[in-house]
């Protein structure tokens, strides 16, 4: 190391950036080199200098004043919003006659265009497209298709003729109502595969709000709920999953899942809100089955959280009763 | 698990919800997710502009973006990261903006505009004569900052002021922890040589 690179360590030290192993090289270093010493002399005189002039924090009285002013300004945004929604709506130019017309015509040439286009430009051969080939209401956004993995089979020079197979991914652009069923198909399977949680988690909030408990009892996205609940990595997505699960009776399969959380999920938030749905049949005046008892026996002697310890006692206790 | 990350998950837990009823509409939601952050965001605004007028612009403008941009947060990043970021964008335009017409002030050795200083605005002060004993030295250290480019100078304003970690701020301004750490470096040169002859001497 030069000395350079230590004067940069030391910079990093002032700066509480360094780890335990280069503090003690970087310490090493300072005790026999009176160069870096001096660099060090000077930087702890700049901090120190710096540090008194840091005075103190915001007042409260500038941050009073701040919100005050924010919630004005936020009213008025919230206001021109209204006002441009409100001049949207009276000015409905569909409802002069000679408009809606002119619309229906240009909507009629796009459609007999496009059409025309399907029809007559000649395309190549392609086998398997997929399940989005047949989904209503997407609109694939050829300009960003990709395509890859591309492998040749055969090439025949005499006649130019190629066979290869490839795997093609074409953004979709999709419309369509929640209670659609191809729509529910596609968020079910985003549920399953996407890789952004926040996408993940706007999905289970979509069809947990949308959609009516006999909706939600479709066999896929039923499963792709009850996954998400049990193996979804983010905790915002299981506790959204839990929410719209607890919407659903508590059949068997429900069952299954939300015992499976009470004895694995690490959130202890998670795992009272599963106790507190399996009371419900015990809060009904029904039996609470043996399943259930065993698992809250169980968490009422092992877990390491307190208030779930009390909860499924008290959960047992009352179903024990019964 | 131990308590301390239990009382993370929940709060974690918390900022979602928050986040998506504020994402529909709710302002209450909208309001708790401000106040979670509001004092950090106007501390940095406090620390990178000239005057508490500024600063109160300067959250207000951060605030305002986030009302316009939350229906489009998609999450793939930490709403905290993505306010701070948004601070720092706001921030710097200001002051392009202030540059303009603070020139005449600062020959004038005042850091005021419409009636009231942001020394005034900052708290922690102490005594009067302490107070009167520093203000020379915190003088120069602030004259000394804003000799910095804007860039440094925010870097700096969030490491010696906020005491956020190098790789946060590598994520709030969207730059490598490398480059951070050479504003750092280049803003401390800085600051050295403005500071030399008053106070390192």
């Amino acid at each position: 190391m030069t000395h350079q690179d230590y004067k940069d360590l030391i910079h990093l030290s002032f700066l509480q950036e360094l780890s335990e192993d280069e503090q003690s090289v970087l310490e090493e270093h300072l005790r026999d080199c009176p160069e870096c010493g001096v660099e060090a002399g000077e930087l702890k005189h700049l901090h120190e200098v710096i540090g008194r002039h840091s005075g103190g924090d915001i007042t409260d009285d500038l941050l009073f004043q701040a919100r005050r002013e924010l919630r004005v300004a936020l009213r008025l945004e919230r206001a021109k919003k209204t006002r441009w929604i409100d001049l949207l709506e009276r000015f409905n130019i569909m409802s002069y006659p000679t408009v809606r017309v002119a619309f229906a015509s240009a909507a009629m040439l796009v459609i007999g265009l496009g059409l025309g286009y399907l029809l007559f430009v000649p395309t190549t051969s392609v086998t398997s497209v997929g399940e989005a080939g047949s989904l209503q209401g997407a609109d694939s956004q050829s300009g960003a298709t990709k395509v890859s993995n591309l492998r040749f089979i055969s090439q025949q020079t005499e006649t130019g003729e190629v066979e290869f197979t490839f795997e093609m991914v074409t953004p979709i652009r999709m419309r369509g109502s929640v209670r659609d069923n191809v729509v529910q198909r596609v968020l079910a399977q985003a549920l399953l595969n996407e890789q952004n949680p926040g996408a993940r988690l706007q999905t289970v909030s979509t069809l947990g709000t949308q959609l009516q408990p006999a909706a939600l009892q479709d066999h896929e996205i039923k499963r792709s709920l009850i996954r998400a609940l049990k193996a979804d990595p983010n905790v915002g997505v299981r506790r959204e999953a839990l929410l719209t699960l607890q919407k659903l009776p508590l059949d068997e399969e429900v069952k299954q899942a939300f015992l499976y959380v009470l004895r694995h999920e690490t959130n202890p938030a998670m795992r009272i809100d599963v106790i507190n749905s399996l009371e419900k049949p015990v809060l009904a005046g029904k039996m609470i089955d043996k399943d259930i008892l065993d698992v809250l026996r169980e968490k009422m002697q092992t877990d390491e959280n307190n208030y779930v310890r009390a909860r499924a006692r008290n959960v047992y206790e009352e179903g024990q009763q019964r | 698990m131990s308590g301390k990350e239990q009382s993370e998950s929940l709060d974690e837990m918390l900022e979602m919800d928050l986040i998506l009823k504020a994402k529909r509409g709710d302002m209450t939601a909208f309001e708790q997710l401000v106040y979670r952050y509001d004092k950090q965001v106007l501390s940095i605004a406090a620390r990178y502009v000239q005057t508490a007028e500024d600063a109160k612009d300067v959250y207000q403008e951060v605030f305002l973006r986030v009302y316009r941009a939350l229906p489009k947060f998609q999450m793939k990043s930490q709403f905290s990261t993505w306010l701070f970021r948004i601070t720092t964008n706001v921030c710097l335009s200001h002051r392009s903006k202030t540059r303009r017409h603070t020139h005449a002030s600062l020959d004038q050795e005042s850091d005021t505009e419409r009636g009231y200083s942001l020394s005034e605005k900052l708290s922690g002060g102490g005594a009067t004569e302490q107070r009167a004993e520093s203000s020379d030295l915190a003088l120069h250290v602030q004259h000394a900052i804003d000799s910095l480019s804007p860039k440094q100078k925010m870097v700096f304003v969030l490491k010696y002021y906020q005491g956020y970690k190098i790789r946060e701020i590598a994520a709030m301004l969207h730059l490598s922890e490398g480059t951070v750490k050479r504003y750092l470096f280049d803003a401390t040169k800085r600051m050295r040589t403005e500071l030399k002859d008053t106070f390192l001497t």
